[in-house]
């Protein structure tokens, strides 16, 4: 009987426990993919990451920090440029995407290259036309630093920086960055109700686009050919770089729809500026190829007046808490508070 | 990261050992196993930035074929995927107790076409091709 009642017991202290503290997300949400168990959320570990993200310490000239291409006031993207820029005004292929609801993400960057939320910050790190550094130098201007001591030492009781201190802790500020409060989600909680004409964006959103932009995530996080005329000067073919099968050819991650009244502009080369060059690719800009995404074989049929309807069901996903949370913008506070350099 | 290419591997003088097995490199649960500490932290350069992965095995340097000029060659190896997944199981046989384990890179080395590649510098058929050639010329030999 003992033996039960501490089975039973063992068993309720872990179902309390595994639950991912310090990290809310609607309850009507799937569970996230990120092993929090590796990394569990601490306040002080969070506030390391914050600080690391802003800081163009991470670039080899101390030029570029995250937010160089990741601004929170555009839902953590570069607004207004099409592709990355870098160090020494390099600009990159690519354009830099929004960051949010990355806990759930299986793979990052527009191809799949990487593999865990940890090892992407990697990437922009190491690229000569983005930040031209190594995590190796970084984390030695790191040790050299009294302003970081401090930090990784309340953060990890240890005040030495290391790699793996480094990227779990920007993974820690990455995954705070939940977006969902939006127009659409109290929508969904019956806080608000749908205009009628989003109402009839909304029914058209979920006939066309849902199926890969799948809610509530507005991503089914995988990739596709979403029948973009090839770039010639950029020649990307997407997923296709990193698995090397021609069937991969000219797939780019699905992105989340969730704030893209702030994310312009659209596409993995940034080639759209509005949302209704967007609409207008949809219905009448697909190139039919072998790898296009088996939903777009089918022409979408929408008229001028649905796609006005569409984009203003679009833009219920703008959530400005997220947009403008002080908690996800320059750390003023902590920086002011720890040892100067 | 060995600072020499000797590295030494203490054992338990009571016991006596009739096979020694290893992997070279890093399976594919660690590869997808987010950042990592020790041996494993990145900043020590063998794991890829552009794309997710460790690299096992590193080798760098200048070639010169007949009377060109030195090239630089880089031969970084990895992949923790199917259908180039790199990682090699080598098993092999002691008979002593104090032995050395050679790799013999010649086979390695004339594998490669210098005359056309110089960079292997991600996952690929060739990058599992050459984990295996390395795999098999390890050698048990009595340290004199």
């Amino acid at each position: 009987m003992i033996k039960y009642i501490s089975i039973l017991l063992f068993l309720l202290i872990t179902a309390f426990t595994t639950r991912e503290s310090n990290f809310s997300y609607p309850s009507s949400w799937p569970k996230p993919t990120y092993d929090f168990s590796k990394n569990p959320i601490e306040k002080n570990k969070v506030n390391l990451g914050r600080v690391l993200f802003y800081d163009p310490i991470l670039s080899e000239n101390n030029s570029i920090s995250c937010e160089s291409c990741h601004s929170p006031y555009s839902a953590f993207t570069h607004i207004d440029h099409a592709l990355s820029h870098g160090i020494y005004d390099s600009i990159g292929t690519r354009n830099s995407p929004a960051l949010m609801n990355l806990a759930w993400k299986k793979t990052f960057m527009w191809d799949g290259a990487i593999n865990n939320l940890d090892m992407q910050a990697l990437a922009p790190i190491s690229h000569p036309l983005e930040m031209g550094s190594s995590i190796k130098k970084v984390v030695i201007k790191l040790q050299a630093s009294k302003k970081y001591r401090q930090l990784y030492f309340q953060a990890y009781g240890d005040s030495i920086p290391t790699g793996e201190k480094t990227l779990k802790a920007l993974s820690q500020f990455l995954l705070t960055l939940v977006s969902s409060n939006s127009k659409y989600d109290k929508v969904m909680s019956g806080d608000l109700q749908f205009t009628t004409q989003e109402k009839n964006g909304y029914a058209l959103f979920q006939k066309n686009c849902s199926s890969c932009h799948r809610e509530p995530l507005f991503t089914n996080d995988e990739f596709a050919n979403n029948g973009l005329p090839d770039n010639p000067t950029l020649k990307d073919k997407g997923r296709m770089h990193i698995t090397l099968d021609s069937t991969d050819t000219y797939k780019f991650k699905i992105p989340t729809l969730r704030n893209i009244e702030y994310t312009f502009p659209y596409m993995h080369d940034g080639r759209f500026k509005k949302l209704s060059e967007v609409m207008n690719h949809y219905t009448s800009g697909i190139i039919q190829s072998k790898t296009l995404a088996p939903e777009l074989k089918e022409k979408i049929k929408l008229t001028e007046n649905e796609k006005v309807d569409l984009i203003s069901f679009l833009l219920t996903l703008s959530d400005k808490e997220f947009v403008f949370n002080s908690n996800h913008t320059y750390p003023k506070e902590i920086i002011s508070s720890t040892a100067k350099d | 990261m060995p600072a020499s290419a000797s590295l030494f591997i203490k054992t338990f003088r009571s016991i006596s050992y009739n096979s020694i097995q290893f992997y070279l490199g890093i399976d594919s649960l660690t590869n997808v196993s987010g950042a990592l500490g020790g041996e494993l932290d990145p900043t020590h350069g063998m794991y890829w930035t552009w794309q997710s992965g460790y690299i096992n095995f590193k080798m760098e340097g200048q070639v010169s074929r007949r009377k060109e000029p030195l090239k630089e060659f880089q031969i970084h190896l990895g992949g923790y995927q199917q259908p180039f997944y790199s990682l090699q199981e080598v098993q092999l046989n002691v008979h002593d107790e104090n032995i050395n384990l050679e790799l013999n890179l010649d086979p390695f080395l004339q594998s490669l076409d210098f005359s056309n590649v110089h960079h292997i510098m991600s996952p690929s058929k060739k990058a599992v091709e050459l984990s295996e050639i390395l795999a098999k010329n390890f050698k048990v030999k009595k340290n004199d």
